[in-house]
């Protein structure tokens, strides 16, 4: 039981990895607005608390797969982070080690009856 | 009773765990800010002010969780590989230097201390890279118009005293003067961003002003004013490329560039093409480049040493030499002509690898100032690893016969206490700057004019 749950930790970090990838690889966002489209598009099922997300952000930033930058926006400077050619990279990569486990996954639920 | 922890608390609670203090501002502003997003966010859905505020500090999680992970993170970086790096080239060039001065025979160009004195200068440069690598190089930003001032004085001042009268001290002291302008410049850059076309052409204006500063002043030393020219170009463009102006940052990256490519092949051309006339060139610049064209056909004058060189290259072994050749007995080689007496000595194998240690040490400062996010410090970084790296492949190309002959200094091997100083100060920017990644929060915009005034009067 406690295997399958370090399991699904490491699991979980490391899709929203992913998924936060693909956000920004759509346009520059801010912290908050990720969480927002993060909900919207997963329907409530990806409810990111923010202490997780800016240690996510901010390693990321660390391994140069996003920038970031201060811009005004409604009369407040928010940080906004950016994509790297390096991020789109780690991102590709991802998505293809996802689609070969979510591949693998659903060929075992298939055949097991 | 559960414990509902108030903004302070959380904020407080998070960043007790992070122990560097300007990552601690750095994170401090964000969590702020997404605090007050999602609190806005309540207070539209109908919610009330405090209700809110508590509702949007609970879904921010564990402050402790998220401070223990931000402190991972936001750490001072090293880079071994460099400062070790650093030291071992260093150590080379005074080994090289002092060769070179100890079988130099004209005693009446050399003095004899040459060999020690290169060891004190070195150790001033350590010390003036270890000094700016623990400094908070925003502080270039917060006191640049002071720092300019002092530079501009300072540069009139120095060259016009009888200390600095003497010809070798007087260029000594010139091609300092015109490199020390570059870090300057890309503060400049810097201050004048998100102002598009006209920041572009404030930044322009001001290194012209600073080249006809410098040129009336009597700091006129034609190769590495054009140098320092080059180099601030290119800093120019990288922060055109980075969009630190705002606009179009292709089309400005793009004019730009073609103005790096286009202004030495004018020079080039003006040369061999119209003897120099539209560019105003003098007699002596017009034969340089005649010569680095074709030395063969000046042997007998301006291309002697060039064509020394490429004698002496041709005669070099893979390994050993023992000797440092013709070249060393050159007036300036322990200046000018460090790598070729390298080379003779030790052999071409051992004069590569030193090449390579010091191109791959460049290309890495280069790496790691691209790579940052603070604006600022991306400038400060590209500016003076450009310059080392523009020093360095003339110098290289000079002392393999290719290029032109001009008296430009190589970091790490050339003798000499201004430019140790000065190589030895951006290589501590650049490392300062690599040392603070994702520390140190972009410096904040000056206010306009009027409003800075009344604040210099309430003395803020």
């Amino acid at each position: 039981m406690r295997k399958n749950m370090a399991v699904d930790k490491s699991l979980v970090s490391g899709s929203t990895t992913m998924l936060l990838l693909k956000l920004l690889s759509e346009k520059d966002m801010y912290g908050y607005e990720m969480i927002e489209e993060l909900k919207k598009r997963s329907e409530n099922v990806f409810a990111l608390k923010a202490g997780t997300l800016y240690p996510l952000l901010h390693g990321m930033e660390d391994k140069g797969l996003l920038t970031c930058y201060e811009q005004e926006f409604q009369g407040k400077v928010r940080k906004y982070y950016s994509i790297t050619g390096k991020g789109r990279k780690e991102l590709q990569e991802r998505k293809n080690s996802w689609q070969e486990y979510s591949h693998a996954v659903a060929s075992v639920l298939c055949c097991g009856v | 009773m559960r414990n509902i922890m108030n903004r302070t608390e959380y904020l407080k609670s998070l960043t007790e765990q992070i122990r560097n203090k300007n990552a601690k501002t750095l994170v401090l502003e964000e969590i702020t800010a997404h605090i007050e997003d999602q609190k806005q966010a309540y207070l539209l859905d109908g919610m009330g002010e405090d209700e809110a505020e508590e509702m949007a500090v609970k879904e921010m999680g564990n402050p402790v969780d998220t401070g223990v992970q931000l402190d991972k993170i936001h750490r001072p970086k090293t880079d071994v590989w460099m400062l070790a790096a650093m030291l071992v080239l260093t150590l080379i060039g005074i080994v090289m230097q002092s060769i070179i001065c100890l079988q130099y025979n004209d005693l009446s160009v050399i003095q004899n201390t040459y060999h020690t004195r290169t060891i004190y200068y070195n150790l001033i440069g350590l010390l003036v890279m270890a000094i700016v690598y623990f400094a908070d190089y925003r502080l270039l930003n917060r006191f640049i118009w002071p720092i300019y001032g002092v530079y501009l004085a300072g540069s009139v001042f120095f060259l016009h005293t009888p200390a600095f009268g003497e010809y070798y001290q007087h260029l000594r002291f010139g091609q300092a003067i015109h490199i020390l302008f570059v870090p300057l410049f890309a503060v400049f850059c810097y201050r004048f961003r998100e102002q598009k076309g006209k920041g572009i052409l404030k930044a322009f204006g001001l290194l012209l002003f600073n080249i006809l500063f410098l040129l009336f002043s009597g700091a006129f030393t034609s190769a590495t004013m054009l140098l320092s020219f080059m180099t601030c170009l290119i800093t120019l463009c990288a922060a055109a490329y980075r969009g630190v102006f705002g606009g179009r940052k292709k089309l400005q990256g793009s004019i730009l560039t073609a103005s790096i490519i286009g202004i030495p092949l004018l020079f080039f051309g003006d040369v061999l093409l119209f003897d120099g006339r539209f560019l105003f060139l003098a007699e002596y610049q017009i034969q340089r480049i005649r010569v680095m064209l074709n030395p063969a056909a000046y042997a007998a004058q301006a291309g002697y040493q060039t064509m020394l060189v490429r004698d002496q290259l041709s005669s070099a072994s893979l390994l050993g030499g023992g000797t440092v050749g013709k070249v060393g007995e050159l007036s300036g080689a322990w200046c000018d002509y460090v790598l070729i007496c390298l080379t003779a000595y030790f052999g071409l194998i051992v004069a590569f690898l030193v090449i390579g240690i010091i191109a791959a040490y460049f290309l890495r400062a280069l790496h790691i100032s691209l790579m940052q996010s603070n604006r600022l410090g991306f400038l400060l970084g590209v500016s003076c690893s450009s310059i080392l790296i523009l020093k360095t492949v003339v110098y290289v190309a000079m002392n393999f016969g290719i290029g032109l002959t001009v008296s430009i200094d190589m970091p790490f091997l050339t003798y000499g206490l201004y430019c140790s100083v000065v190589n030895f100060l951006f290589m501590g920017i650049i490392l300062s700057v690599y040392r603070n990644t994702n520390l140190l929060p972009e410096p904040k915009k000056t206010p306009p004019r009027h409003s800075l005034r009344i604040e210099r009067a309430t003395g803020k």
